[in-house]
């Protein structure tokens, strides 16, 4: 597959669902290196560029890979890069330094390994849904296979050796992305993140690490990766998710029945704002069509288009936009194209308001 | 207030509750801007506080010791709160074991091993296991149950690779 055909294929893990499901996906990334390299941010381009060959080398032989997609980063464009950054294939890292950096995808785009980001080799994989056990059965197989092939730094005393101590142990970031826009609503979200930020949680935007949540999009993750193992740790998560989809669908049924005119009144105003502007930020889009998506879960908005709000929420991001547009927009012409783009895709709607 | 980086005065506060336990950490302007405090950048307060979690054991050590392996020194794993290559956590074991324990609340792995050291592991538990069972018939003087055990050691010591694991250490 090229890179064009990669990033024009649907982006299954965040589209396979309904509006009114709360966790939109599972993610797990397990963060190894290799015995004898030094990691990537002290290593020389001739260190990087023999560690990046081999790796890919064994990662073609790689059953997961087998039909997979093979890239070296420095060959890609910026617009290319972000893509991929806005589809969460690859770190913001990766989008932005990755010299001597590769990456392997595999045919259902839901595995990936980075190659020489932080660590040698970051592997991921991401399904759509609440399903971490599902994601660590993938995880730990494509790892097993590595660990056949490669010299991977262990020890038995700290676990996976990483460049950074806050992942030593395990190596691994496991995280659900929740769609929690109840919580917000009924400003009940600060009380629950302080609280998550207790038991050693991380809570933040959809776009990893230092991102706003934008379209009230949460990653529910670890922070912990050494003293348990990767079975309490998940255990963990999946106790606090469930709890939260729990809160979500709580607080969503006292916005109906305390505040039933503000929530239609929130809902038909974002609706109307996305109908009829002209231009829009990325933000904002993000947040109104965040707003329409919880409007068709509570079935107050009608949707029959195949074109769904999921992906919508994609396709305004800056370099999606761009794709969209086929060409090279300036912020304040992507902004024009953006209120302009989205309101073709309204317009394609038979039906709409309901509320 | 100084800042826990350098000695100029902290105008950056910041507190993180982790596992029941509240951190907290001063910085001066110019090293939050380095670090990328407030500026919307990716940072996490973990990464934060390696600073300060390794500046404590560190502070009375005046060696500047350096990693046979990569050449990466102690005081580039305080500036930068990242290891320079595996090696770094062997050679640096007693300086990283507070940071580890800072950042986590433990220094003891207890997850996922790879596949081959796993298999090695299970056989020197079998092996001692074994040792031991000889050990408890002889007392009871059963030679005969103690030449079959014997046996059975003799076939888990050839299985056992001669060679020490480069990890182990």
């Amino acid at each position: 597959m090229t890179i064009d055909e990669l990033i024009e294929s649907p982006c299954t893990w965040f589209f396979d669902h309904d509006p009114s499901d709360i966790a939109i996906s599972s993610r797990i990334r397990l963060a190894r290196n290799l015995e004898g390299f030094p990691f990537p941010a002290h290593a020389s381009s001739e260190q990087k560029n023999s560690l990046k060959t081999h790796s890919l080398e064994v990662l073609k032989k790689n059953p997961h890979f087998k039909k997979g997609s093979f890239f070296e980063m420095d060959d890609l464009s910026p617009l290319q890069k972000t893509l991929l950054y806005e589809r969460s294939l690859i770190s913001k890292d990766l989008a932005e330094d990755c010299e001597e950096s590769g990456l392997a995808v595999s045919e259902d785009l839901r595995d990936v390994v980075m190659v020489n980001e932080e660590d040698h080799l970051r592997l991921q994989v991401m399904r759509s849904g609440f399903c971490l056990n599902e994601v660590w059965k993938e995880i730990s197989s494509i790892d097993d296979d590595l660990e056949a092939s490669m010299e991977v730094a262990f020890s038995e005393e700290v676990g996976y050796l990483t460049c950074c101590p806050t992942n030593t142990g395990t190596g691994m970031r496991a995280g659900v992305m929740l769609h929690l826009p109840g919580l917000v609503l009924m400003e009940e979200i600060r009380p629950v993140i302080r609280g998550l930020g207790k038991m050693g949680l991380a809570v933040r935007g959809s776009g990893g690490e230092g991102s706003d949540a934008d379209g009230f999009l949460y990653q529910i993750s670890n922070q912990i990766t050494l003293g348990k193992t990767e079975a309490e740790i998940l255990q963990e998560i999946q106790d606090v998710v469930n709890e939260m989809i729990l809160h979500e669908v709580n607080a969503r049924l006292r916005l109906e029945e305390s505040k039933p005119a503000w929530l239609r009144d929130r809902v038909g105003r974002a609706y109307g704002v996305l109908k009829n502007s002209r231009v829009l930020a990325s933000k904002e889009a993000l947040d109104l069509l965040a707003m329409v998506r919880l409007g068709l879960a509570l079935d107050l908005l009608e949707w029959d288009t195949s074109h769904q709000v999921e992906q919508l929420m994609v396709d305004v991001k800056p370099a999606h936009l761009q794709k969209c547009a086929g060409k090279k927009l300036s912020a304040d012409q992507r902004d024009i194209f953006r209120a302009e783009w989205v309101r073709s895709k309204l317009a394609e709607l038979k039906k709409g308001t309901k509320l | 207030m100084k800042c826990d980086k350098c000695e100029n005065p902290a105008s950056v506060h910041l507190t993180q509750v982790l596992n029941g336990n509240m951190q907290k950490l001063h910085l001066c302007e110019s090293c939050s801007q380095e670090m990328g405090v407030g500026q919307g950048a990716a940072f996490s307060m973990s990464d934060l506080l390696l600073g300060k979690g390794i500046a404590e054991p560190l502070s009375n050590v005046v060696s500047n010791r350096s990693c046979s392996s990569c050449g990466w020194s102690l005081r580039k794993i305080q500036k930068s709160g990242r290891l320079g290559c595996p090696d770094c956590y062997r050679n640096f074991s007693e300086e990283v074991q507070p940071i580890l324990q800072s950042i986590h609340q433990s220094t003891r792995h207890t997850g996922r091993r790879p596949k081959h050291l796993e298999h090695k592991l299970k056989l020197r538990d079998q092996i001692e296991t074994l040792q031991a069972g000889i050990a408890s018939v002889i007392e009871a003087e059963d030679y005969e149950t103690a030449a079959r055990l014997r046996d059975e050691l003799k076939v888990l010591t050839n299985q056992e690779s001669p060679k020490v694991d480069a990890h182990d250490d």
